[in-house]
């Protein structure tokens, strides 16, 4: 039991991380129907900006919770609109190939620029620690991410659902000449999508940098989870995807810990083929299915 | 009779006039050294390392005038996966047709370059790579520098866990084929000695999250962890190690973690963890060292991150090991000269080249059927936050 509660904190912790990654690539894709697969990339970068703040600039750890989203939404905005604007209405497969590569660019960029394999940054509350029941363990960085994930993903679910905002990035989804006919411009919702889930994924690269650490495969290690934790939630539901990343990283924290480390991996990829086989629309999206 | 005897004296006579410069890559002002190593990628700082250390060794003996009167050059090729190290090996030895080739990449490039190198017989520098691979089968064109064989490290490793006089070890190895090799040399030496394997764990190449192997490695109790793989991988899991209940169990890793990121990004959960070096000090440690690093920054610059690294160390020294070689060779730079001078080095080191060299390397011996020039190790423990030499 104590094993199993162990594996449960941790896989709630890494979780936590998908989580908050999954909903800035859900809030995009909502928004803009882009599958943004340099989302990675983007939580990579606001965990440099993180580095950067505390251990060149010797600030406060705080300031790098406000910052690093922001400097992250803004250069979200300005990926898309120099980079992504002339795509926006291409086939599919042509915006994700652009954003995978561009994933890769921003990742090399990342490893030229800094010249390091791993830096790090001193975890949050990490003095702090509780013993639960059975002398299970719970340090303080572990529920600070866990919280700050959570609390982070209810706000911006309540930003897309019930802010103006978040009703004009439904409606250009929705239909975007209609969009538009109402009255809702698409270059200040699109700028305001990449903002949002640009600042998501800086978050997420914040809460990251201290118990995953801060190399450039950051970008590869949270992409392809938060992928995961969004087919699983369905890509249209924010909520659906904080239960999918926590989902994802109790499965996989089990799978390694009961089975093999190999199946860690492994457990993801089954996932996402049972969940596009039987239920392609996610476990939580709101799409409605018609038979004619 | 006559004519055979005259004609063979005259081609001896024209040979022994021929210039040194009638060998690949030497002329008259200058000799060509090749390098090869990755460059970009995940392992960019382990290439940039081999690379840079060379440079700065090959600036050094340059400004005292070169080798024998000849300036050194050195033509550099990033390569990171086995492919392109074979294709740099081939271009540096077939187009650009160097003196000898330095192979400052890890155990994956050397490899792939091995059976190339032997078959060129250009005379090859292995300043990196642990892999058997590129010492056997044993070809007399190619030498080690400052790294030992896999074999020599894990029994290495072997005595400095023994110790640490554990009852029961837990071992935790990357899934991928370095720590896998070492795994596989060290685990039945561990077995033999009568100490206890509690667990087998593994993670993957680039793992973040180690909580299930340290929860099933809490679960038996060990005396000592083992690890092996990469400090990427080794500073997080001792970082997440104390919050499952690991906080007091000593750790022993392998030699490829030992650099200064390990304690800055493990942070007091470090404290205490042993492992080898292979190199006099570590970084930091003053002397020698720390003229090493100011010389370094002056040629390079404010360093990143991590460097200079091990690379740079190792491939600085074996760049001066060579010129040995080379110097020792005298006029007569015909490769097999060059082995032959090669293989009279004893106790060899930096300094022996002249002064100012830095001996931030072990001396260096070769024979006629050992082309390993360090076998030496030296143990190492992180105190105060930083590795620390204990001999």
């Amino acid at each position: 039991m104590v094993e199993f509660l162990q594996l449960a904190i941790g896989g709630l912790k890494i979780g936590a991380i998908y989580s908050l990654a999954a909903i800035g690539f859900v809030v995009i894709h909502k928004a803009t129907q882009t599958v943004n697969f340099a989302h990675g990339a983007f939580v990579a970068v606001g965990a440099y900006i993180t580095y950067y703040l505390h251990e060149s600039l010797q600030w406060h750890p705080a300031i790098a919770y406000v910052l690093a989203p922001i400097a992250v939404g803004v250069l979200a905005v300005g990926i898309e609109w120099s980079l992504l604007r002339p795509l926006r209405r291409a086939d599919l497969l042509s915006v994700i190939v652009c954003t995978v590569f561009l994933g890769i660019a921003m990742m090399e960029l990342l490893r030229h620029w800094f010249q390091s394999e791993l830096l790090s940054v001193p975890g949050v509350f990490s003095e702090f620690g509780w013993f639960l029941p059975n002398d299970v363990y719970v340090s303080g960085e572990t529920a600070w991410v866990l919280i700050a994930a959570i609390v982070a993903g209810v706000f911006a679910a309540l930003i897309f659902d019930r802010l103006p905002i978040g009703r004009a990035m439904r409606a250009i989804a929705s239909s975007y000449r209609g969009a538009q006919l109402c009255g809702y411009s698409v270059e200040r919702t699109y700028a305001a999508a990449w903002f949002f889930g640009g600042a998501l994924a800086g978050f997420a690269g914040v809460l990251a940098a201290a118990p995953m650490g801060i190399a450039p495969e950051l970008t590869i290690a949270t992409i392809v989870p938060a992928f995961v934790a969004a087919v699983i939630g369905g890509f249209d539901s924010v909520g659906g995807a904080i239960v999918g990343g926590l989902l994802l990283g109790l499965i996989e924290t089990f799978a390694a810990g009961y089975i093999s480390s190999a199946a860690k991996n492994a457990s993801s990829f089954v996932i996402v083929f049972l969940i596009l086989t039987f239920r392609p629309h996610g476990l939580f999206s709101g799409e409605k299915r018609r038979n004619v | 009779m006559k004519l055979q005897k005259l004609l063979f004296a005259s081609a001896l006579a024209c040979t022994l006039a021929l210039p040194a410069f009638a060998q690949q890559g030497v002329s008259e002002k200058e000799i060509l050294i090749g390098g090869f190593g990755p460059t970009t990628g995940p392992l960019n700082w382990l290439g940039q390392g081999g690379r840079d250390g060379m440079i700065l060794a090959i600036d050094e003996i340059n400004e005292k005038g070169g080798i024998n009167g000849r300036k050194v050059r050195l033509l550099h090729q990033g390569a990171l996966t086995p492919a392109e190290s074979i294709a740099a090996a081939k271009k540096l030895h077939e187009q650009d047709k160097v003196y000898a080739i330095v192979v400052g990449s890890g155990s994956t490039g050397a490899e792939a370059a091995a059976d190339y190198l032997r078959d060129a017989g250009v005379p090859a520098l292995n300043t990196l790579a642990v892999t058997t691979k590129i010492r056997e089968p044993f070809a007399k064109n190619i030498f080690h520098g400052t790294t030992p064989s896999v074999l020599t490290l894990n029994a290495a490793y072997f005595r400095a866990i023994q110790a640490m006089k554990p009852k029961k070890v837990a071992l935790l190895a990357g899934s991928y084929a370095f720590p896998q090799a070492e795994l596989r040399a060290t685990q039945p030496l561990i077995e033999k000695a009568g100490i206890e394997i509690t667990t087998v764990q593994t993670y993957d190449l680039g793992d973040k999250d180690y909580t299930a192997q340290l929860v099933a490695i809490a679960r038996t109790k060990p005396d000592v962890i083992v690890f092996f793989g990469q400090y990427q991988e080794c500073a997080l899991a001792l970082k997440q190690a104390p919050e499952k209940g690991l906080g007091r169990t000593p750790w022993f890793v392998g030699g490829g973690n030992v650099t200064r990121a390990l304690p800055r990004v493990a942070g007091k959960a470090a404290e205490g963890v042993r492992s080898v070096w292979i190199a006099p000090q570590f970084h930091g440690e003053g002397g020698m060292m720390g003229e090493f690093e100011a010389r370094w920054a002056k040629r390079f610059g404010a360093p990143p991150e991590g460097r200079p690294a091990y690379s740079d160390i190792y491939a600085y020294g074996d760049m001066y090991i060579l010129a040995l070689a080379i110097k020792k060779a005298g006029n007569d730079l015909s490769w097999p000269n060059l082995i032959k001078s090669w293989e009279s080095l004893k106790n060899a080191k930096p300094s022996d080249f002249g002064p100012g060299a830095l001996d931030i390397i072990l001396p260096h011996t070769y024979g006629e059927n050992d082309h390993q020039g360090n076998d030496e190790v030296v143990p190492i423990v992180v105190k105060n936050g930083t590795f620390v030499t204990t001999r």
